[in-house]
C-alpha cells in the first residue's frame, strides 16, 4: 500500500471518529441532563443557567430571545442536534451565557496564560527527560541509574497538583508562619501577562516559579523513563551489538546508532502531548489559581455555560485529531520500518 | 493509565508456568519486596482500622479544633477531660411545711426527687467533686445534663429547674468581676440551664407534656451562660463574651467544682392562673452531669478543623485507598481485557471495527470534565465518580490487549486447538487469556496510584464525595479548610505521605513486574 492511500484511509477514519466524537459530546452535555431532568424544564441545567444570568437586571428580558438563539424551544432531535453540529463544526460557538461575551474572545483572553505556562512545561520536561534518560540508560545497573529511575517513578506517580501543594506549604505558608516572609507568593492574586512593565513582569515570574517547579518535577519523570526504556532496548538490539563488536566505542555507538532511533518515538509522543497544552491541567491550575483555559472551562462547567463547554470540548477534540494525524505522518516520514509495513 | 509496551517471547511464557514461579521471580527483586511491604503495611492499617482507633472518621468535636498531636504538645497544653458528677446530695430545702419532699440517690448515679402537696418549695441538690486538671485553662468547657420531670397527677404544679456550676473556692471568697462600667458580676458561678428560660415561649407544650430532655451547653455561650438571673439579659449580651467560663471554673489546677440543681415547686389550689389539685406531685430525675473540656492536644495525630480525629480519618483512608484502589483498577483492567480480547481475536471483522471505534471514541471524552458533568447532573457520590472513571479509563488496556491477542491468535498452538475443534470461547479463555495474565496483573498494580490520585484530585476541585473516608478528602479539607493557614502539619502531612507512600509501594511492585513481563528490559 502506498503512503498516500494509507494516509487517505487514515484521514477518512479520523474524520468519521471526529464527527462521532462531536456528536457524543452533544449526548453527554445536552441529552444526558435533559433525560436526568425528566421533562422538567427548570431542572434543565442550560435553562437554569440562563435564568441565573437573567437575574442580572441588564438581562431581565432576554430569556425568550436566548432560548430562541440556542434553539432550546425546539426538540432535541433533530433541530437542536443539527444546530449544535452546524455551530460546532464551523467553530461558531456564539456567546457565553455566563459572561455575555463571545466565547472565542474569552478563550483568546486566557490563551496567553495557557500558552506561556504550558509551553515552558512541555519543553522543559522533554529536554531534561531526554538527556537524563540517555544518561540513565548509559549507566544502566549503576547507582546513578537506580536513583534516576526511582526519581522518575516517583515523579510519574505523584500528581502535579500534590507537588504544587507541597511547594506552597513549604515555601509560602510555612516561611510566612515561621519567619514572616514569603519565598513564593500565595496563589491569591494571579498576575497579568505583561512584559513592558518591569514590576508586573517580576511578579509574573515570581508567581509562575512554583507552578513551573511543580510541573517540571511532575512531568519530567515519565520522559526520563520513556527515553531510558527506548535507549536500553535499542542498545540490546542486533545492530548496536554489531557496532560494538566492530570495536565502536560505547559513546560513539550511542550517539551515531542509538540516538537517531530514539527520535521517531519521541516525536510521536511529542505530537500526542501537544493537544494537552490547550486543555491544560485542571486541578493544577485550580490549586495554583492560574487563569488559563482549564480554569475557565472549570468555571464554565460549574455554571453550565453550554457554549463554552462545547467550545472547550470541540477545540480539544480538534487538536487531538490533528495531532494524531501528525503523529502518524511523522511516524511514516521518520521510520522506514513503518513505511515498509504500510 | 498503564503505559506498557509489552512484547512477550515464548521464553518468558515458558518460564512463568505457575503462580509460584511468578512469585519466586518477583521476590528475587529488592524493589518488589519493598513495595509489597509498603502495601501490606497500609493494608494492615486499613484492615485493623476498627481496632486501632476508637473513633469513626465521621466523629467530629472529639477535641478542640486544630488540636495538636499529644506527643508533640508541651505537657501543660490541655488534654481532653471527661468527667461525670454522679453523687448528688440534698443541700437545701426551703418552703412550706405542707410540701413533702422525698429524696433518693439512684444506683447508676444521679438522683430522684418526689415532691407532693400544696404550697411552695425550693430544693437544691448539689454534687461536689474535685476536678484534677493539671493543664493551663482551656478555651471552652462543655456540660451536658439530663433531667426528667413528670407530673404524677393529671393537673400539674408549676415548677422550674435550674442547673448551675460553680467554683467553690471563688464563690466562698465572694469574688467579683467588673465586666463593664457599673456592671459587677460574682465570679465563679455559671447557670448553664434554666428551664423556665427555655420553655417560656412554649409554655403550653411543656405544661401538657412531661419534661424529658438532655441539655448540652458549651461555656462561654452568650445566651445560655447568664451569670446571674437577676441581671438584664440585654445588658449582658456582647459583654459576656469576654468572660471565659472554662478559665474561671478551672482557675486553679485541681479545682473544687459543684453542680447545683435548683428545683422550684409551686402549687396553690386557689390560684386561678395555674390550676393545681391538692394531691399534686412532681417527680424529678436528674441523671449524672457530664463535664467535658476539649483538649488542645489529642491522640496520635490531633484533630482537624471540625475537631475530628485525624488518625481515625487516616486509618480509614488507608482502608479505602487499598480496597477501592484495587477494586476500581481491577474493574478498569478487566473491562479493557474483555474488549481487547474480543477485538483482537476477531481482528478485521465488523466486531473488531466496532470495538476499535468505541475505544477511539472513549479516548476523546476527557475524564475530569466528564466527572464534573456527571457530578452536576447526578450528584457527588464516590460510586458515581468511580463508575465514570471505570467507563472512561479502560481503552489503554484494551488497545494493548487487542494488539497482543491479534498476534497470539495466529500462533501455532491456537491453530492446533482450533484444528481439534475448540470453540472460540474455549480458545479465548483457555489459550489466549492466560498469556495476558502477567500484563493484567502489571496494569492493575500500576493503575492503583492513578485511581487514588484521581479521587484526591476530584476532591480538591470540589466534585468529590463530601462524606467519603478517603485521603483525598483529607487533603482537600486541609487545603480549603485552613490547615495550611494554621500550619496544621499533623493534618496536612499524613494523607499526603500516605498517598505518596502507597503509590510508591504499588509502583515498585509494578516496576518489578514490568521487568518480568517485558524481557527486553532484563539483563
Amino acid at each position: 500500500m502506498s503512503i498516500s492511500s494509507h494516509l487517505a484511509k487514515l484521514g477518512v477514519r479520523m474524520i468519521v471518529t471526529y464527527l462521532a466524537v462531536i456528536a457524543s459530546y452533544f449526548i453527554i452535555i445536552r441529552v444526558l441532563p435533559v433525560l436526568a431532568a425528566g421533562g422538567n424544564p427548570l431542572a434543565d441545567p442550560v435553562i437554569a443557567a440562563l435564568r441565573r444570568t437573567a437575574e442580572d437586571p441588564r438581562f431581565n428580558l432576554w430569556i425568550e430571545e436566548a432560548m430562541k438563539r440556542f434553539g432550546l424551544d425546539r426538540p432535541l432531535f433533530p433541530d437542536q442536534f443539527i444546530l449544535y453540529m452546524k455551530n460546532t463544526l464551523s467553530f461558531n460557538f456564539g456567546i457565553s451565557i455566563f459572561t455575555q461575551r463571545p466565547v472565542l474572545s474569552e478563550i483568546a483572553v486566557r490563551l496567553p496564560y495557557t500558552l506561556s505556562l504550558y509551553t515552558i512545561l512541555t519543553i522543559l520536561p522533554i529536554t531534561i527527560g531526554y538527556y537524563l534518560g540517555i544518561v540513565s540508560a548509559q549507566h544502566r545497573g549503576k547507582k546513578l541509574d537506580a536513583a534516576l529511575t526511582q526519581g522518575a517513578i516517583i515523579s510519574y506517580i505523584v500528581p502535579s497538583w500534590l507537588i504544587l501543594l507541597l511547594i506552597y506549604y513549604f515555601l509560602a505558608y510555612l516561611p510566612k508562619r515561621l519567619w514572616g516572609i514569603y519565598i513564593f507568593p500565595l496563589p491569591v492574586k494571579p498576575p497579568s501577562i505583561e512584559v513592558a512593565d518591569i514590576e508586573a513582569f517580576k511578579y509574573l515570574l515570581w508567581y509562575m516559579t512554583p507552578l513551573i517547579m511543580a510541573g517540571t518535577l511532575a512531568w519530567t519523570g515519565p520522559w526520563i523513563y520513556f527515553i531510558r526504556q527506548i535507549v536500553i532496548s535499542e542498545l540490546g538490539s542486533d545492530y548496536s551489538m554489531v557496532a560494538l563488536a566492530k570495536g565502536g566505542a560505547p559513546r560513539y555507538v550511542l550517539r551515531k546508532h542509538v540516538v537517531p532511533n530514539v527520535r521517531p518515538p519521541l516525536m510521536v509522543q511529542l505530537a500526542y502531548a501537544v493537544p494537552g497544552i490547550f486543555g491544560g491541567a485542571l486541578i493544577f491550575e485550580i490549586v495554583g489559581n492560574w487563569p488559563g483555559i482549564a480554569y475557565f472551562s472549570y468555571q464554565a462547567f460549574l455554571n453550565w455555560d453550554f457554549p463554552v463547554m462545547t467550545a472547550f470540548f470541540a477545540i480539544s477534540a480538534t487538536l487531538i485529531v490533528v495531532s494524531l494525524f501528525v503523529a502518524e505522518l511523522l511516524l511514516l516520514l521518520l521510520d522506514p520500518k513503518a513505511r515498509a509495513k504500510g | 493509565m498503564a503505559r506498557a509496551r509489552i512484547r512477550t517471547t515464548t521464553a518468558v511464557r515458558e518460564k512463568i508456568r505457575s503462580l509460584r514461579d511468578f512469585l519466586s521471580i518477583l521476590f528475587k527483586k529488592k524493589s518488589a519486596i519493598a513495595g509489597v511491604t509498603i502495601v501490606v503495611f497500609f493494608t494492615l492499617l486499613g484492615g485493623l482500622a476498627d481496632y486501632i482507633t476508637e473513633y469513626s472518621y465521621r466523629d467530629t468535636a472529639i477535641a478542640a479544633d486544630f488540636a495538636m498531636p499529644s506527643w508533640a504538645a508541651p505537657p501543660d497544653v490541655p488534654r481532653n477531660v471527661d468527667f461525670y458528677f454522679k453523687t448528688f446530695k440534698l443541700l437545701e430545702k426551703k418552703g412550706d411545711e405542707t410540701v413533702e419532699v422525698e429524696y433518693r440517690q439512684l444506683e447508676e448515679g444521679g438522683a430522684e426527687v418526689i415532691i407532693t402537696g400544696t404550697g411552695e418549695a425550693n430544693i437544691v441538690l448539689a454534687s461536689e467533686e474535685l476536678l484534677e486538671y493539671p493543664y493551663r485553662p482551656a478555651k471552652s468547657l462543655y456540660l451536658e445534663s439530663h433531667i426528667t420531670a413528670i407530673n404524677i397527677t393529671e393537673n400539674i404544679a408549676w415548677y422550674n429547674i435550674k442547673f448551675a456550676i460553680e467554683n467553690i473556692d471563688l464563690v466562698e471568697q465572694n469574688a467579683t468581676l467588673e465586666i463593664a462600667e457599673g456592671i459587677v458580676i460574682p465570679r465563679g458561678f455559671y447557670v448553664f440551664y434554666d428551664e423556665i428560660g427555655q420553655r417560656i415561649f412554649t409554655l403550653y407544650q411543656y405544661l401538657n407534656e412531661p419534661l424529658n430532655r438532655s441539655i448540652a451547653a458549651t461555656l462561654p455561650n452568650p445566651i445560655l451562660n447568664r451569670i446571674q438571673p437577676y441581671v438584664d439579659i440585654k445588658t449582658m449580651e456582647g459583654l459576656i463574651e469576654g468572660v471565659n467560663a472554662a478559665k474561671e471554673l478551672v482557675l486553679e489546677k485541681d479545682t473544687r467544682l459543684r453542680i447545683l440543681v435548683n428545683i422550684t415547686y409551686y402549687c396553690n389550689p386557689m390560684d386561678f392562673m395555674i390550676r393545681c389539685p391538692e394531691n399534686a406531685s412532681l417527680r424529678v430525675v436528674v441523671k449524672p452531669v457530664h463535664l467535658f473540656i476539649k483538649g488542645d492536644a489529642h491522640g496520635i495525630l490531633g484533630t482537624n478543623y471540625m475537631g475530628a480525629d485525624v488518625w481515625a480519618q487516616f486509618v480509614y483512608g488507608a482502608r479505602s485507598a487499598v480496597v477501592l484502589g484495587l477494586a476500581v483498577s481491577t474493574a478498569i483492567v478487566i473491562l479493557g481485557l474483555a474488549v481487547g480480547l474480543i477485538a483482537g481475536y476477531k481482528l478485521g471483522t465488523l466486531t473488531d471495527h466496532a470495538l476499535t471505534f468505541t475505544i477511539d471514541l472513549v479516548y476523546f471524552i476527557p475524564l475530569l470534565p466528564m466527572v464534573m458533568v456527571v457530578g452536576i447532573v447526578f450528584g457527588r457520590s464516590l460510586y458515581i465518580i468511580y463508575a465514570v472513571l471505570i467507563l472512561l479509563a479502560w481503552p489503554g488496556v484494551a488497545r494493548t490487549v487487542r494488539h497482543w491477542t491479534s498476534t497470539l491468535r495466529s500462533s501455532l498452538y491456537v491453530e492446533a486447538a482450533r484444528a481439534i475443534g475448540a470453540g472460540d470461547l474455549w480458545i479465548l479463555t483457555r489459550h489466549i487469556a492466560p498469556q495476558v495474565i502477567p500484563y493484567v496483573v502489571y496494569s492493575i498494580v500500576m493503575s492503583v496510584p492513578g485511581v487514588i490520585a484521581f479521587e484526591a484530585g476530584i476532591q480538591l476541585i470540589g466534585f468529590g464525595d463530601p462524606e467519603a473516608p478517603t485521603w483525598g478528602r483529607m487533603i482537600s479539607e486541609s487545603y480549603w479548610g485552613g490547615g495550611f493557614l494554621n500550619n496544621a502539619w499533623w493534618w496536612i502531612m499524613p494523607p499526603i505521605l500516605g498517598l505518596v507512600g502507597i503509590s510508591i509501594g504499588f509502583a515498585l511492585i509494578g516496576l518489578a513486574l514490568d521487568e518480568i513481563v517485558n524481557p527486553r528490559l532484563r539483563r
